[in-house]
This record gives structure tokens, sequence and C-alpha cells, in this order.
């Protein structure tokens, strides 16, 4: 049953996508067409002194019959009810809010009107000169129109326009091959992960790529019938492969309903307001500002170093696992050392101690960033009056005055401050779990204090500490706060971790589809971190259990 | 307990942990005392070139100038957004962690179909990027009306705080013996009677700091706080230090008078919840 839901979903999504990525991809090869086309006429008109005037009728039936060619006398501002001058963009369609009203004769007809009217008056010289430009043009039924202008200019006067017009039909040649390699590629990767999830199901080779095959083909020859058939074959891969965790889930849900009682409202909470975001803000990554579909451009200006960009990605990636790493091993370090010393038995103030290095933690990191960032001064800063203590010269710690090394010294230390209570504070609630008979049996054992420390506390720690260290790796590598307001990237944005490199995209260039695209490498590096240490340590296999 | 017959030589030897700890917590605390000499001290002078963290001259001016901040309209600003604050903060603590501990109450002690996948989601939910959920989260609360509203924040940080409520309470649960579910099963006890009476209490200093962790990311967010509250009416408090922060320079004395006045709920609460931090309730049951 769910699987034919998910199958539903596949099929019309996938179309969905596939008609509107190619659609645009047809329509801007087509307009690119005729603007070449219409500029060689316009061209050709110029030289040959008169531009060649169409009949009204002769546009006309240009028009009807998929239009190729038309040549009018016309000027390049256009008053159609069309916008003018835009680019192929995404408001083509609703800007001329009049269009689908209007039926197609009369919509020909108020063309041919204006165009006259548009050559009367470039031939009184009252129309402005204008450059080559082009309109999309949708209609109540049949596919769009492009529309381009070049105006027929000789020694600036303007003696008419070439206008071109044609329908736009998809899916061009190109995306048809675009569309065949991709479900090929979801076809091939839907049956890996069937087959790895369900390794006795496994099909026969020859079946596998009959079905790669037939995906890839099915839109290449049967068009737009071909694609859903396509579609329909994945969805139904789709289906097959999570069919048995389905099954399974609706199993679980009917013989242990209360089970997925307690579960339930944190998961949905968090589908709603976590991952329906998540998958949104992907969906940016691939647009620009105003709304063009850019495709990947996004991923390779953030992969590919340019002379444009301060920093390289690569380099900042690399300081970010350092910062990462750094951070984490402290944190851990000193936590764990400081919540052992603190559960010593018989330790006195232990409470006082334990409030007061709790606190780093209560106070909201941007105010003790900013105060770091204050202490870390060169002239005022107590870090360098404590060094001049004990006699040591100043250090420009801060600034592109700074080094790298000094600017990274002072992030890590105002975030391992800010870092080890958390660490401390978990050590400290998993020791209290453990109880004491075990260690009163290890002594009787003979167990050394270093022993009792390796078998007792360690294992039973590490349900506490594994999750702690994994989410405290994730804070560490998005810890936005510390390096915007203590080093803030100097000296000239090398101390730029990825995740500022992301907010900058987005609120100093404004360039939100750019930050999402480096808010995606984040999370493709996060995603191969969780992955290796699930696999090299089986560190969450614990967690897990 | 068995170290009590060698308490003495143990007191004889604490004094290199005091030492230790007594550094670490110098340490620790003296940038905070920067906060509050800073506050403390008359003007805006910021910092100074003196190691000493207690102010020459006290003042309250700049605590009297936070707190009594109103809006042009006359209203009494500060108490509007010291509101939105607390109520913020308590009902996303209580929601989340109710939605958390049973969540992870499941998760710890039983097995179904889709718990490794919900596990695995919620730590992955953790990779996400602020940044890539920014301008959808605008989006979608704009689409509900929640902009400005003290319920959209609410809702967003529930649920952004809900995954790792969930990790560290599941990590806990699974330190509880079974035994203890065990025995009260064979007394006839039903599954959430176990839950509510067996595992809750037990779980008590995991849920105080998980309540405190909670508190916390709602008290003081920033960023989101920051996008979705542009009415001088509906911020919170950590917005409201941020004016005492210009593009070049800060006001030192009103943005530490405002950080402390931030802070000292926050700090009183961990106060408060020490024993809850300190009760080994777990160990003692066992034992028993």
């Amino acid at each position: 049953m769910a699987g034919f839901l998910l199958t539903g979903v596949v099929a019309i999504g996938g179309v969905a996508v596939e008609r509107y990525v190619g659609v645009r991809d047809t329509q801007r090869a087509v307009l690119a067409e005729l603007r070449t086309q219409a500029h060689d006429l316009a061209r050709e008109a110029r030289r040959g002194g008169s531009p060649v005037h169409l009949e009204p009728a002769q546009l006309r039936s240009a028009l009807a019959n998929g239009g190729r060619v038309s040549v009018v006398s016309a000027g390049a501002t256009d008053d159609f009810g069309i916008t003018r001058g835009a680019e192929v963009s995404s408001d083509s369609g609703a800007g001329d809010g009049a269009a689908p009203t209007i039926p197609k004769e009369a919509w020909n007809k108020r063309i041919m009107d204006r165009s006259a009217e548009l050559a009367s008056e470039i031939e009184a010289g009252r129309v402005p000169p204008a450059a080559l430009t082009q309109h999309l043009v949708s209609r109540p039924s049949g596919p769009p129109i492009g529309i381009v202008y070049a105006p027929i200019s000789a020694k600036e006067t303007y003696r008419g326009a070439v206008i071109l017009a044609r329908e736009l039909t998809p899916p061009s040649p190109r995306s048809t091959v675009w569309t065949a390699i991709l479900f090929a590629l979801m076809a091939s990767g839907l049956l890996w992960v069937g087959t790895r999830r369900h390794p006795s199901g496994r099909l026969p080779t020859w079946v596998s790529g009959l079905l790669v095959g037939l995906c890839a083909a099915a839109p290449v020859i049967g068009g737009v019938p071909g694609l859903w058939v396509a579609t329909a074959l994945l969805g139904l891969g789709l289906g097959a492969c999570l069919n048995g965790p389905l099954a399974a889930l609706c199993h679980g849900i009917r013989t242990q309903p209360s089970t997925y009682g307690y579960v339930a409202p944190a998961v949905v909470g968090l589908s709603l307001l976590v991952f329906v975001p998540f998958v949104m803000g992907i969906a940016i990554a691939f647009f620009d500002k105003s709304g063009d579909f850019v495709g990947l451009d996004h991923f390779t200006e953030v992969l590919v170093p340019s002379t444009t960009q301060q920093t390289d990605f690569w380099q900042t990636l690399g300081i970010t696992v350092l910062w990462t790493f750094s951070n984490v091993v402290l944190h851990v370090g000193i936590g764990v050392a400081l919540a052992l010393v603190l559960n010593r038995p018989n330790l006195r103030f232990k409470g006082l101690y334990r409030v007061l290095l709790i606190l780093p933690w209560a106070v909201p990191n941007y105010i003790t960033a900013l105060v770091w960032r204050g202490m870390f001064d060169s002239t005022n800063g107590a870090v360098n009056a404590l060094l001049g203590v004990f006699g040591a010269d100043s250090v420009t710690w801060l600034g592109d005055g700074g080094t790298l090394a000094s600017n990274f010294l002072a992030n890590l230390t105002t975030n391992v401050w800010l870092g080890f209570p958390f660490m401390m504070v978990v050590t400290l609630g998993a020791l209290q779990s453990i109880p004491s008979s075990l260690y009163e049996a290890a002594e009787i054992d003979g167990a050394t204090r270093l022993q009792r420390f390796r078998f007792v506390t360690m294992p039973l720690l590490k349900p506490a500490l594994v999750p702690a260290i994994v989410l405290g790796t994730i804070w560490t590598f998005n810890m936005f706060n510390v390096i915007y307001l203590v080093s803030r990237g100097a000296p000239g944005g090398q101390t730029e971790i990825m995740i500022t490199e992301a907010y900058k995209a987005f609120w100093i260039l404004e360039r939100p589809g750019l930050a999402a695209a480096y808010a995606i490498m984040i999370f493709v590096v996060l995603l191969a971190y969780g992955v290796t240490t699930d696999r090299v340590t089986k560190a969450s296999q614990g967690a897990f259990e | 307990m068995s170290h009590e017959g060698s308490s003495r030589s143990v007191t004889a030897r604490q004094w290199p942990s005091h030492l230790l700890l007594a550094l670490v917590t110098l340490v620790t605390l003296y940038p905070l005392l920067i906060v509050v000499r800073i506050a403390l001290s008359p003007g805006n002078s910021g910092f100074t070139s003196s190691l000493d963290p207690i102010p020459e001259d006290v003042s309250l001016d700049n605590l009297i100038a936070v707190v009594s901040r109103t809006a042009a309209d006359g209203s009494w600003v500060f108490g509007q957004q010291a509101l939105n604050s607390i109520i913020i903060a308590a009902v996303t603590t209580v929601f989340a962690i109710f939605l958390a501990t049973t969540a992870a109450y499941a998760f710890s002690r039983f097995r179904f179909p889709g718990r490794r996948v919900a596990l695995l989601a919620f730590l992955i939910s953790q990779m996400f990027p602020g940044v890539l959920m920014l301008i959808p989260l605008y989006q979608l609360l704009e689409e509900f009306g929640l902009l400005n509203h003290l319920v959209g924040l609410i809702i967003v940080y529930s649920t952004t705080a809900i995954p790792f409520c969930v990790w560290m309470l599941k990590g806990y649960f699974d330190t509880i013996p079974r035994e203890l579910e065990e025995a009260a099963i064979m007394d006839g006890a039903s599954q959430f009677t176990i839950f509510w009476r067996i595992m809750l209490p037990l779980a008590m200093p995991a849920v105080a700091v998980t309540a405190l962790f909670a508190f916390m990311t709602a008290w003081n967010e920033f960023i989101l706080a920051f996008t979705f509250m542009s009415e001088e009416s509906a911020m919170t408090l950590p917005v409201m230090v941020n004016n005492y922060v210009g593009e070049n320079s800060v006001q030192w004395g009103l943005f530490a008078a405002a950080s402390l006045v931030v802070s000292l709920p926050v700090i009183a609460l961990f106060y408060g919840l020490q024993k809850h931090l300190v009760g080994g309730l777990t160990s003692g049951a066992v034992k028993g």
C-alpha cells in the first residue's frame, strides 16, 4: 500500500521536475538561436538598405504555423502587453497577466497593430534606440512563443527592427539526452540500494540491465508519455526497495502502537520544522537571486578556486577540520579530567567548583566571544597584560597584524573556554550513574587506580560520551559566533571556517543560492564524518544499541 | 562506602586537586569578572590595561540605563522583551522536554522498525547548517503569519532542541539497569507507569541537564530571533544586547550591563539545579 503511494509521489515529482527543467532548457536554446538569427537578419537588412516588410497576414500565418521568421518594420520598444527587455525570466508567464484571456487571433493582431504603429514612430524618430532584446510569451493554449527583437539601424537612424517569433515546443533533443542519463542513473542507484538492503532478493543481471535501459530509453523514444513510463518504473523500483522496511514499519505500528506513540510527536515536529526547511534550503542552491535555475553553478563557484575569492575552499576546509579537531580534543580532555577530579569522594567545595566551572556555558556565547576579543586586544587586553607580568613582550593577537597562528589560537582559546563545561557536565552526569559497587569489586580484585579508570570508568562513560562527542564535533564545525566575533577571519580570511563563509555569502554578498551551496558542502562533509566514524571506530554502535 | 575508612588520608591528598581546580576556576571566571567590572564601572570605558577585575568606582548607571530602556512611545520596552524571553524559554523547555523524554525512552527501551533510521535522522538533523534553514523557516513562518510572534519562535526552538535532548536522554536511559523495570513488570506495572514512576525519576539528573540545555538554547539564541523578530516589542533579550554593538564600535559599559542582565537568570538556574546534577539517584537505587 505504502509502496504504491510512494510510486505515485515519485512519478509525479519526477515528471514535474523533468518537464520544468526540460522546458526551460528548450526555451533557452531556441531563444539563443532566434537571437542569432535576428541579429544576422538585422545586419543584412542594414546592409541591404531597406528593411524587409512583412504584411500583417504573412506575420499572422508565420506565427500560426509555428512562426519561423517574421520581419516587420517595428521598434524595439514594445507595448504588446509584454514587459520589454527582460531576459527569459520566471515572471515571463506572470508578467503579461492579460495574455491568457486574449484569443490567439486577437493576440497576433495586437502585435501586428502595435508593430505598424512602432514602425511609423521609428520613422518619425520618436522611439529611442534599443538593443537586441527578447521575450517569452505564454499563451492560453499551446506552447509559449519566444519573441526576439533586433533593431535595424544605419548611421544612428532606426529604420526598423527584426522580430522573430517561434513556438517553443518541448522537449528539445538536448534535454532528452539528459533525461535518459538522469533516469538511468536513478534506476541504477535504486537497484543498488535495493540489492544492498535485501541481498537475497537480488535480480539477475540481465533484468537489472533491462530495467535501467528501459528507464533510460522510454523518455527518448516516447516523449512525454515515455517519461511517465520511466518515472513509473522508477517509482516501482523505489517502492520495491522500500517495501520491506515500510511493511515492517506498518506491522510495527499495528503491533506496538504505544511505542510509536512515544516517538511520533518528536518525529512529526522535527519533520515539519527541520526536514522540510532543509529540503527547501537545498533547492535554493540551484537558483540565483532572481529565481533563475542555474544548475550546479553555485557549487562550481564554491569548489573551484578563483581569483575573485579571498580564500579557496580547500584551505578553508583544512582550517575547519583543524579547528574542529583541536577544539573537541581539548573539550573532552579538560572536561573529563575536571569531572574525574570533581567526582572524587569527600572533595570539599565540590558544589562550589562545579557551579563556577559551568558558568562559561551559561553566558550567551556571542557575549563572551566579544569579551575575549577585548581580552586579546594588543594594547588594553588582559592576555598581553598577563604576558607583561611574566616579562614577555606584547603580542598582536588579532587582525591582519597578527599571524594565522595567533588569530587561530585566540579563537581556539575562546572556544575551549566556552566548550569544556558541556563535556564536564555530561561526564559528571554519567559518573553519577556508575554504581560504586563496581569500583569496590575492582578494588577487591586488586585493580590499580589506572586500571579502575580504564576498565570500569571508561566503558561506562562511553554510552553518554559518544553522542556528546559526535554532537560536539558537529557544533564546533558549525561554530559561527567565535570566528565571526573574535578573529573575524583575519588575517586575510585565513581563519575563516566553512560556516562563516556561508554566512558571508548570505549576509554580505546577499547571494542565498551561493550560501546554500556552501551550506550543502558543510552538510556533505559532516555526513562523511558521521559515516567514517561509524565505519572506522564503530563509535556509534553503542549508541544505537 | 568503602572510602570512609581512609577518609583522613584522602583529605590529606586533596591539595593537588584543589590547586588544579582553583587555577582552572580562576581562568574560567576571569572573563566573566571582566564583564562585571565593565558593567559596574561608570561610563562606557570598556577595557583597560589593568588586570584587576575589581572595579575602581562602582556605579549602577549602566545597569539602570539598560533595565529602564523605553521605546519611542514611552512603553517599557525592556520589560516587554524580558517577558518575551521568559515566556519563549519556559514554554520551549516544557515542550521540548515532554517530546524528548518520551521519544528517548522508546529509543532506549524498545526495538521497533524505523528506530535506527529515526535515530540517525535525529543525529543528521544536527548537521544541517543554520544558514540553510534560515530562509525556508522565514518563509514558513511568514506563510503562517508567525513572524514577530512568540509562538513562531517557540515552535522553531522546541523542534530544533529535540534531537539533542533525545540523544542525551537516550544515552542516560541506556545507563539505567533494566533490572529495575523487570522488577516493576513482575509487580504488574503498566508501560506508562514504568516510564513515569521509575524511569523519569531515575533520569532526573539527565532531565535536569537537558532541560537546562533546552532553556538556554531558547534564552540565548540570537540569529533566528534577530531574523524573525523585527518589531522592538517582539524582540528577545539577546537581540536587545545586540543594540549596544555597533558596526565598528561597542558601547562597552551598556553592552556589559545588558550581558549581565541576560546571563543572570541562567546562572541562577544553574545554581538552582545543582542538586539535580549531583543527585546520584541511580547508583543509590541499584545499591538499595
